[in-house]
């Protein structure tokens, strides 16, 4: 059924955004984990426990952001979870672009 | 007819969004457990009609709770759908050999959540 002739569920759209309000701090805390692990690769000082939070944090945000609206958001953390997955080199410059867009992403969102 | 699922999913945003949209679109009662551990025991008061069921989660994995479902007489027959943020088609075929009736993507829509578990499980109510 095409989305626009889809019955509204009363409640849903409302419901969603409390959760969204409940949880935005945490979004923000993971994605202060990819951003202290993009200082540290800027440095050359990345090492595997920062790489690993990052990692996790860009998978748990990949997971979630769509279900809230933000589908950009959820594809610039799926890419960050790419580029930061095992111990193959980091292409600094597109893992930088990425956590701007991700971290724009979820500022769009009250 | 009520259907009843148990939702696992150690994500406190995802399994709330989750619970809030299967009882909104579908009026389904949801119960939900943050961890596979409280699923199993869950399961086994609540007897669902179905589960949704995270794979990775800290301590007792997705994978390992439907392993633990399965073993259990009581709670052998229930289907389970998987929900992942990682379908790589290698880990889907996992899943289904594992016993799995299906598997979801995350992210999931949640106006569509509904009728995806339905579709997968056949149901027509």
């Amino acid at each position: 059924m095409d989305r626009l002739m889809e019955p509204e569920t009363p409640g849903l759209d409302a419901a969603i955004a409390a959760i969204w309000k409940k949880h935005r701090e945490l979004m923000f805390t993971r994605m202060d984990t990819i951003d202290a692990a993009l200082s540290s690769a800027a440095d050359g000082t990345l090492d595997a426990d920062t790489r690993a939070a990052a990692h996790r944090d860009a998978h748990k945000l990949a997971g979630a952001l769509g279900t809230f609206g933000l589908h950009e958001g959820t594809a610039h953390a799926r890419s960050i979870e790419h580029a930061l997955d095992g111990d193959s080199v980091i292409d600094f410059g597109s893992l930088r672009e990425n956590a701007r867009g991700l971290r724009a992403a979820l500022e769009s969102r009250a | 007819m009520t259907r009843r699922i148990l939702l696992i999913e150690d994500e406190d945003d995802i399994r709330e969004v989750a619970q809030a949209c299967l009882e909104l679109t579908r009026g389904w009662e949801v119960h939900a457990a943050n961890s596979g551990n409280a699923g199993l025991a869950m399961a086994q008061d609540v007897m669902p009609d179905a589960v949704l069921l995270d794979v990775m989660m800290p301590g007792l994995d997705g994978p390992g709770t439907l392993t633990a479902l399965r073993a259990n007489p009581a709670t052998s027959h229930i289907p389970v759908i998987f929900l992942t943020a990682k379908v790589h088609s290698s880990e889907r075929a996992r899943f289904m050999d594992l016993g799995a009736s299906g598997v979801l993507a995350k992210p999931f829509d949640p106006m569509t959540l509904g009728d995806d578990v339905a579709r997968l499980l056949q149901w027509t109510d």
